[in-house]
């Protein structure tokens, strides 16, 4: 049995292993030198900006969860209209490029706050709003609020209730939440560029540092390992914290209450608060849109259908005139790769979460691997598989789909856990059931797991859709053919003198934080049809 | 002394190297790794085979030419490459070669890029490594050199700097301190012309750059004080650093955010491009007469950039021709509007617009590529001791 669930997770683990441990490996086999190791381990800058890394990062995983506890609590316990439209509003940081994010935030916060600590965490936590609601919301949904009455009945105190009943539960949640949050805080590289200012290095800021400006690839890729053991031992280390509650996890009866009365006002008030922080840069931004230096106009919008508004100027239209015309090719290419990412992310994701759901407990390993996409820097992993896949039949250089391939790779974190926590509340007992009904395990997987799945399904491939719209990490490493995607024709916009170019810049990133609240809106309501797998086995 | 960090990565490979910098996880993990480590090690040693007998192979790679079957170029360039759509459709037109653009990131990552994969290249031609990079590439002999027919057309100084034909300048700007022409008028100050001046009292808190680690301009105003001043270089930063200096990650964070001129901020001073002005005019809606911005001429530190072909290409002869075509009249024409440079070829027209408003000052600061390859990893960290505490 043991070996069958293994095999499903063996794609996804073959995948893993030619397009990011090969890469790794093959850079620091050509690149790397015994005395760039003790170079680099002795040099003190590297050990100030490893310490910086750290502390920073666990000063945004509190930020994040100061954020982001008061609404998660509340959507994960209330049922209420537009549920899944706050939901969805409240993620979007996550989705959207940091150059983009670090404009709003920019054309949002007066000079005097544009660079400072407080800046580079109060971005860290808005990216990261999405990932404490996203893990932890669900876990609270399906808490049986009767333990919590059965302790209190039973003599428990509130303290003795919260630290035996209910934290236990949530623990495992807590814990991988902030595991991902630490890890996307710890590698931050735009943020911290842009708003923590040109004094204040993290590990992978500094290896974009060496391997670009100074040309030190060895120094560069001992970094990025000194990267993973530091990130690898604190994940691991919140793991072991968190392996007490390693039970799996009780199905419980869906005990929202509907939101009403005083909690009505108080649900009222975070969602408005937290939403308006979400809203401010984005808000921000779209009147940027609307600006061409201090006068309002709509010529960036009309540049964007028609060239005639900057062609106006000199008689041979700049390239720079950004058309309906390329913004449509940018969009195409955008979403062709958005689209294949998902797909491949999405079967390899299913395979890998079965494999980790019929494990149990023995499947820790497992769903520890598919989280290394997330820890390997991203310009390590780009300049190795520049050096990997380089010749003859896979010189893969330059195509459109090795992009998406490399965005697979990123979205399958993601979407490995979105369908882990779901899949383990499918009942054993209706494939047994259709077991004995005479179903073979192809039917059953087919006709009740994948089924009771769809939403989560479409949630994934959501996610993964939207992570390779908005990425700007690995692929931008890349060499890419055909038209620019949006963030990078946005990044080069904001590098050009001219009010209208700018503006211009402004106008590509609305329409892209409004082509990502509507995926997000979609996937909302792709899963709100079902909004709990298990209500489907009634209906 | 100090050794260009970048050494070609055939000779690397003949260096002892260690095994022991694999993450030492949990048991469960070292099963799989070590697995998969040993598959992986095997195929590199692959890779790295194939792509030596690439590098071996260039001398005969003009035979495999054919002069029938239609040619796709591959041109690798930076992510500023934005010429005219149309623009290589007459050079298809003419020779049959179609042209397809592939970007790369910034200039410093396609030259990283192109030194990794040196011999071995991603594409046929390289457009955009500038005379701040151009030795790191040159050392890692990433170009076969081509003299082409334009030669006598072309910007002498850029030549110069390339003299055996390894790569082809293309074109060239000024990185310079710019200003914001009212702010000084209304308080009766006269602008900084000089880079000496800068550390006067009378601009404390004037002035925004952005920094040299992160970003190509930042880089270049660096190399200008070390051009204007030599080794007293950094003593002339660290006035700078008393004196106020704000150093930002980025060009445009140092333009549009602390530029009076270009933002609500608070700095009438900025390190910025000698045809930043001529942009302000022709991308403002409605147009201004004059620029808000001017430049200090005497501040201007030139950035050549040039094309080469990439050695290992299996369409040397066709490389060839889209080298010719790139410093062509007609190519170079396109370039002042779509990329605010000025073309090399001497003979190549400029538009009027972009002469009205631009400066192009007589005697730029420059250094030597091969004095920047060599230093340039010492001065970098130099600069973040002295100015980045």
């Amino acid at each position: 049995m043991s070996n069958r669930s293994l095999r499903a997770a063996i794609p996804a683990l073959v995948w893993l292993a030619i397009f990011l441990l090969l890469p790794v490996v093959v850079l620091l086999t050509a690149q790397v030198e015994a005395s760039d190791v003790s170079r680099v381990l002795t040099r003190q800058s590297t050990w100030r900006i490893a310490w910086f890394s750290l502390w920073q990062a666990l000063a945004s995983v509190i930020a994040t969860f100061a954020l982001a506890l008061p609404l998660t609590w509340f959507i994960g316990r209330h049922q209420f209209r537009g549920r899944g439209v706050v939901r969805a509003f409240a993620s979007v940081g996550f989705f959207l490029p940091s150059v983009v994010v670090a404009a709003g935030f920019i054309a949002l916060l007066p000079t005097r706050l544009h660079v400072s600590l407080a800046a580079m965490i109060a971005a860290h936590a808005y990216f990261n709003i999405a990932v404490v609601l996203r893990v932890i919301a669900p876990r609270l949904e399906t808490f049986d609020i009767g333990l919590l009455a059965a302790a209190r009945t039973l003599g428990a105190g509130a303290l003795r209730t919260f630290t035996s009943v209910a934290w236990p539960a949530m623990r495992t949640a807590v814990v991988s939440a902030a595991g991902v949050v630490f890890i996307y805080c710890f590698t931050s590289y735009a943020v911290v560029r842009t708003l923590g200012g040109v004094t204040r290095n993290t590990i992978e800021s500094d290896i974009a540092v060496r391997a670009y400006a100074i040309g030190d690839l060895g120094g560069a890729v001992v970094l990025s390992l000194v990267q993973v053991v530091v990130i690898a031992t604190v994940v691991l280390l919140g793991r072991a914290l968190a392996r007490d509650a390693a039970t799996a996890p009780r199905r419980t009866t869906l005990t929202l209450t509907a939101a009403a009365g005083v909690r009505a006002i108080v649900g009222a008030v975070i969602i408005v608060v937290t939403l308006t922080l979400v809203a401010a840069p984005l808000i921000a931004l779209a009147m940027s849109s609307f600006q061409v230096g201090d006068t309002w106009s709509f010529a960036g919008w009309r540049s964007l259908v028609d060239n005639g508004a900057v062609a106006a100027t000199p008689e041979s239209a700049p390239a720079d005139a950004t058309s309906a015309f390329a913004l449509v090719d940018s969009l195409v290419t955008s979403g062709r790769t958005a689209v294949l990412a998902a797909i491949v992310a999405l079967v390899l994701a299913t395979g890998l979460a079965r494999t980790v759901v019929r494990l149990g407990t023995r499947g820790r390993w497992l769903d520890a691997v598919s989280m290394v996409p997330l820890i390997v820097s991203p310009v390590t992993l780009g300049l190795g598989l520049v050096v990997t896949f380089d010749s003859g039949w896979y010189d893969w250089r330059g195509t459109w789909w090795f992009v998406a391939v490399v965005h697979s790779v990123v979205g399958l974190p993601l979407a490995v856990r979105v369908l882990v926590p779901v899949w383990r509340n499918v009942a054993p007992s209706l494939r047994d059931a259709a077991a004995v009904l005479g179903a073979t395990p192809r039917q059953r997987f087919i006709d009740i797991d994948l089924r009771l799945l769809r939403p989560a399904l479409v949630a994934a491939a959501g996610l993964v859709a939207a992570v390779s719209l908005g990425e700007f990490g690995a692929a931008s490493m890349l060499s890419r053919s055909g038209a620019e995607t949006l963030p990078v024709m946005i990044a080069r916009l904001l590098g050009r003198t001219g009010d209208l170019v700018r503006t211009q810049a402004f106008v590509l990133a609305t329409v892209l934080v409004v082509a990502c609240v509507s995926a997000l809106l979609l996937v909302e309501s792709g899963a709100r049809n079902h909004s709990h797998p298990r209500d489907n086995t009634h209906a | 002394m100090h050794l260009p960090d970048v050494v070609p990565s055939r000779m690397r490979r003949t260096l002892p190297r260690t095994r022991r910098t694999l993450p030492r996880t949990r048991r469960s993990f070292i099963g799989l790794l070590v697995l998969v480590t040993l598959t992986a090690a095997g195929c590199a040693q692959d890779a790295s085979r194939s792509q030596d007998n690439g590098g071996a192979d260039t001398s005969t790679n003009d035979s495999t030419v054919t002069t029938d079957a239609p040619v796709t170029l591959t041109l690798l360039a930076h992510d500023s490459f934005t010429p005219s759509e149309t623009i290589f459709d007459a050079f298809t037109a003419d020779t049959g070669i179609v042209v397809r653009v592939v970007r790369g990131g910034d200039a410093g990552a396609i030259v990283t890029k192109a030194v990794v994969s040196a011999g071995n290249p991603e594409g046929d031609v390289l457009w955009g490594v500038d005379n701040t990079l151009l030795s790191r590439a040159v050392d890692a002999n990433v170009f076969t050199p081509y003299v082409t027919v334009h030669r006598d057309d072309l910007d002498a100084a850029g030549v110069a700097l390339a003299p055996d034909g390894v790569v082809t300048p293309v074109d060239s700007g000024d990185v310079c301190i710019n200003y914001d022409k009212q702010w000084f008028a209304e308080r009766r100050i006269n602008p900084p012309l000089t880079l000496q001046a800068l550390a006067s009292a009378n601009y404390r808190n004037l002035l925004v750059a952005p920094s040299p680690l992160t970003s190509s301009p930042g880089l270049a105003f660096m190399l200008a004080s070390i051009a204007e001043f030599g080794d007293e270089w950094t003593q002339w930063w660290t006035t700078l650093r008393d004196n106020g200096v704000l150093i930002v990650d980025s060009w445009s964070h140092a333009y549009y955010s602390h530029f009076t001129a270009a933002s609500d901020g608070e700095r009438p001073i900025v390190v910025s491009y000698a045809t930043s002005p001529p942009a302000e005019v022709i991308f403002a809606d409605p147009r201004p007469t004059e620029a808000p911005t001017a430049v200090a001429a005497l501040t201007c530190f030139r950035q050549y950039e040039f094309a080469g072909i990439l050695r290992g290409t299996k369409h040397e002869a066709a490389a060839q021709k889209l080298i010719d075509f790139l410093v062509s009249r007609q190519f170079q024409e396109d370039l002042p509007l779509t990329q605010f440079v000025w073309p090399s070829n001497r003979n190549a027209t400029v538009p009027q617009e972009f002469l009205d408003y631009s400066l192009r000052p007589e005697n730029p600061l420059i250094l030597d590529p091969t004095i920047i390859a060599a230093r340039r990893a010492e001065w970098l960290d130099t600069f973040s001791d002295v100015v980045l505490r």
